[in-house]
């Protein structure tokens, strides 16, 4: 019951002097801006940015002092006074004027459907080196190294199996054995490809005269498929078929 | 001043060959040499003639938001200095003129999640190798500045992890460590090919289900149990032993979910180069709840333990102690507290065991000491081989701590709690560099800052011991008694390392000079009254005058 009467204090603290933004960007400091979460001036960080994003004091004093279930962000309810919350609070709203609005985020990963999830949870399995988030971006995550997975809305397991890969040429540098690589740049005064002979792709670069490219490639896409069992590159298929909705 | 015959006879009682150990001309490594001393041998700038130092010359990255908090690496009279924003400079050492420069291509909209922010390159094998803020490690054409390669080495907006930290070249390798240690993420070390990039191996610091340590944490914790690595290790060429810091575990505060000691959060680990294997590991703190990091610094020094001489690996961290380990063996010799408030622990026994752990509790505050930032964070100890004694910057601050439950989300926040910083009870937040002898623990003296120093500590054998502080001054200590000798005002908080080399003869001390990072802002409300540190992002280079000049 305490705790919502201080709430309800709230708004009528933000008006108080620019002491009390003074007072919130030292809570601020020893607490919000501790390691790495919101960062100094709430401009950068772990946890989101909190300049620019134009909140309004009540809310501000309600997620510092309640926290936000099943996210990063603690309640500090019981640690601070209520006039810090609110000092805070005035702080956070003083730099309403500063920062970058934050960039449009991909969809929030509860909002996939729970039979979906597996499938998603393997596609970047971190436990996995060179898991399929290592060459492919989906929605927003992964390394887009190979081509985006579009269309996949009626794929098999077996168009998995056989994926062809044209896009892989084979790359010839002077003095080294040929890799397999996919081409990002051919310029005068460069040549960019991937080298796809490791776990983690290598986005190398060479002076056109030091390396020559031949589609002719002995590489497969069950070099990196290999990595799944059937069954689980089923549960990848199912992703990639909701995402492609 | 002592007798120089008194200086020989010092250097002779210890047993190693300096030239491993300290740098000369070179400062080649992030740490020095790959001992991590940050200690050299050169002596033209002696405690005698400190006080005529004189800038020789300056330069300005042009990148100063989060400061300059890098390492320059200096290899036959040229000097590899990289600002936060990963740009790196490739400077004639003598002339600060400019031979090339490379900018990292940031993505547009690119926030990285630990800030940008970058410690350091490292060079070898006709390379000049960085981690960057978004999580990429490059090598660049060591004469020309051109990339060579790049790797991005996990999705930065998955992970929640980065690089910050100097890599290591070891052989024809570059090592690389990550974050991530306070976000839910699972720690590893990656090896890389120097000259094509591709990964000759990864070491994982938390063992999956059925490998060994696993039975170390319960239920599915491992997955997202922290252990970053994001400094620099070091690496002994005799025993061909790489050692690496690895940092707290995760959630940072609540270990309920992670019952068992959590391998190998908070350890030091040994591996053999070539594979990636684990040879030995010692745990300082099991099941760590106070993101206590191992992740600092490991000097590497032969030392006499209870009138033996051993090889060890000595670290100074976050909990307040220095650990001394047999580096041959992992086997736990010491442990000395260097900081006065420490009541985390009342103590630790003989055999490396903690007694009395104060643990933060669910909805119950503490006051522990010290704090998440530690009695000493990632700015460097210097252990010096003609004094014998381990220059450490120390900071005496506590936290009130409070564990909360919180979900793991990938790549996201996991801190398990709040922290909250504060002085020990009738006492004062104050910061200082303190010499002990690191065979007992002995402090020898105390320099007091006027607030705290967050930079890191050089000691040279010219018997100077080098550091700057948050006001700007970088100064220099006699290395005998911590009477300071000589003082510059730079313009820039202190927040990188200083090191000194030598080219034609003439020795040169360099310094980073531009606050930032992020327990910067902390510093006005700690000091309040004091004037706040300035941002910027210098380098500065000094020598004494010529002869004639």
């Amino acid at each position: 019951m305490m705790r919502f009467l201080w709430l309800l204090m709230v708004p009528a603290l933000i008006h108080a002097a620019d002491d009390q933004v003074t007072r919130g960007a030292s809570v601020y400091r020893t607490t919000c801006a501790v390691s790495y979460c919101h960062g100094p001036e709430g401009r950068a960080g772990r946890a989101p940015a909190l300049a620019g994003r134009r909140f309004d004091p009540a809310t501000v004093a309600r997620i510092a002092a309640g926290g936000i279930p099943n996210t990063g962000m603690p309640s500090f309810g019981a640690q601070l006074k209520p006039e810090e919350i609110g000092a805070v609070a005035a702080y956070i709203v003083s730099l309403n004027a500063t920062g970058q609005p934050e960039a449009s985020k991909p969809a929030a990963p509860n909002a996939i459907p729970p039979a979906v999830q597996q499938g998603r949870a393997l596609f970047f399995d971190a436990a996995r080196t060179g898991a399929c988030g290592s060459c492919h971006e989906v929605a927003g995550r992964g390394i887009p190294v190979s081509v985006a997975l579009q269309d996949l809305k009626s794929a098999h397991l077996g168009d998995l199996r056989d994926i062809q890969t044209p896009n892989v040429m084979a790359a010839h540098p002077v003095g080294e054995d040929a890799f397999p690589a996919i081409v990002v740049e051919k310029a005068p005064s460069r040549v960019r490809v991937y080298d796809l002979s490791s776990r983690l792709p290598v986005l190398r670069t060479f002076a056109p005269a030091d390396v020559t490219l031949t589609p002719n490639t002995s590489w497969r896409h069950t070099a990196a498929s290999s990595l799944y069992t059937d069954v689980e590159l089923e549960a990848v298929l199912g992703y990639l078929r909701w995402a492609a909705h | 001043m002592k007798p120089r015959s008194m200086c020989l006879l010092a250097i002779a009682a210890l047993p190693l060959a300096a030239a491993e150990f300290a740098t000369r001309n070179d400062w080649p490594s992030y740490g020095g040499t790959h001992s991590a001393l940050r200690y050299s041998a050169l002596d033209q700038v002696n405690a005698s003639n400190v006080q005529k130092l004189a800038p020789a010359w300056m330069f300005q990255t042009g990148d100063p938001e989060t400061g300059l908090q890098s390492t320059p690496i200096v290899i036959d009279g040229v000097m590899y200095l990289s600002s936060a924003s990963n740009w790196v400079f490739a400077l004639d050492a003598v002339t600060g003129r400019t031979l090339w420069e490379y900018r990292y291509p940031w993505p547009k909209g690119s926030q990285p999640t630990y800030g940008r922010q970058n410690r350091g390159v490292a060079v070898g094998n006709g390379r000049v190798f960085m981690g960057t803020a978004d999580n990429h490690m490059l090598a660049l054409d060591q004469k020309t500045g051109v990339e060579v390669w790049r790797v991005n080495v996990e999705d930065e907006r998955q992970c929640g992890c980065n690089i910050t930290g100097a890599p290591l070249v070891v052989k024809d390798m570059v090592i690389a460590g990550v974050t991530g240690g306070d976000s839910a993420h699972r720690g590893y070390l990656t090896a890389f090919d120097a000259r094509t990039g591709r990964m000759r191996w990864r070491f994982y610091t938390i063992p999956a289900p059925g490998e060994k340590g696993s039975e170390t944490w319960s239920g599915d914790s491992w997955r997202f149990g922290g252990g970053g690595t994001w400094m620099t290790g070091s690496y002994d060429p005799d025993l061909d032993l790489l050692y690496w810091g690895v940092g707290n575990a995760a959630s940072d505060l609540n270990a309920s979910h992670r019952r068992g000691n959590n391998l190998y959060t908070c350890s030091v680990i040994a591996l053999d180069p070539a594979t990636g294997k684990l040879k030995w590991h010692y745990q300082e703190v099991p099941q760590d709840m106070w993101d206590f990091d191992a992740s600092f610094e490991l000097i590497l020094a032969d030392i006499p333990i209870n009138g033996q001489t051993r090889k060890v690996v000595m670290q100074a961290n976050k909990t307040g102690y220095v650990w001394v380990i047999d580096r041959v063996t992992g086997r736990f010799l010491k442990a000395w507290r260097f900081a006065n408030q420490v009541n985390w622990v009342t103590g630790i026994t003989e055999d490396g065991s903690l007694v009395g752990r104060l643990e933060p509790e669910i909805g119950k505050t503490k006051l522990i000491c010290p704090s998440a930032i530690g009695a000493k964070n990632w700015n460097q100890s210097s252990y010096s081989l003609h004094t014998g004694l381990l220059y450490i910057p120390v900071q005496e601050i506590c936290n009130d701590l409070t564990a909360q439950d919180q979900e793991a989300v990938e790549g996201k926040s996991f801190t398990g709690g709040t922290w909250i910083m504060k002085p020990a009870h009738g006492s004062k937040i104050e910061g200082y560099i303190a010499a002990y002898d690191p065979a007992t623990g002995v402090r020898k003296w105390t320099a007091p800052a006027t607030t705290w120093i967050l930079a890191s500590v050089l000691a040279t054998a010219g018997d100077v011991v080098f550091s700057g502080d948050p006001e700007g001054f970088f100064f220099a200590l006699d290395a005998r008694t911590g009477k300071r000798l000589w003082s510059f005002q730079t313009g820039g908080g202190h927040r990188g390392s200083a090191i000194t080399y030598a080219v034609n003869g003439r020795q040169y001390v360099a310094t980073p000079s531009g606050w930032g990072s992020i327990v910067g802002p902390i510093h006005q409300v700690f000091w309040p009254d004091r004037p706040g540190p300035r941002g910027g992002s210098a380098l500065l280079v000094f020598a004494l005058p010529e002869e004639g000049k």
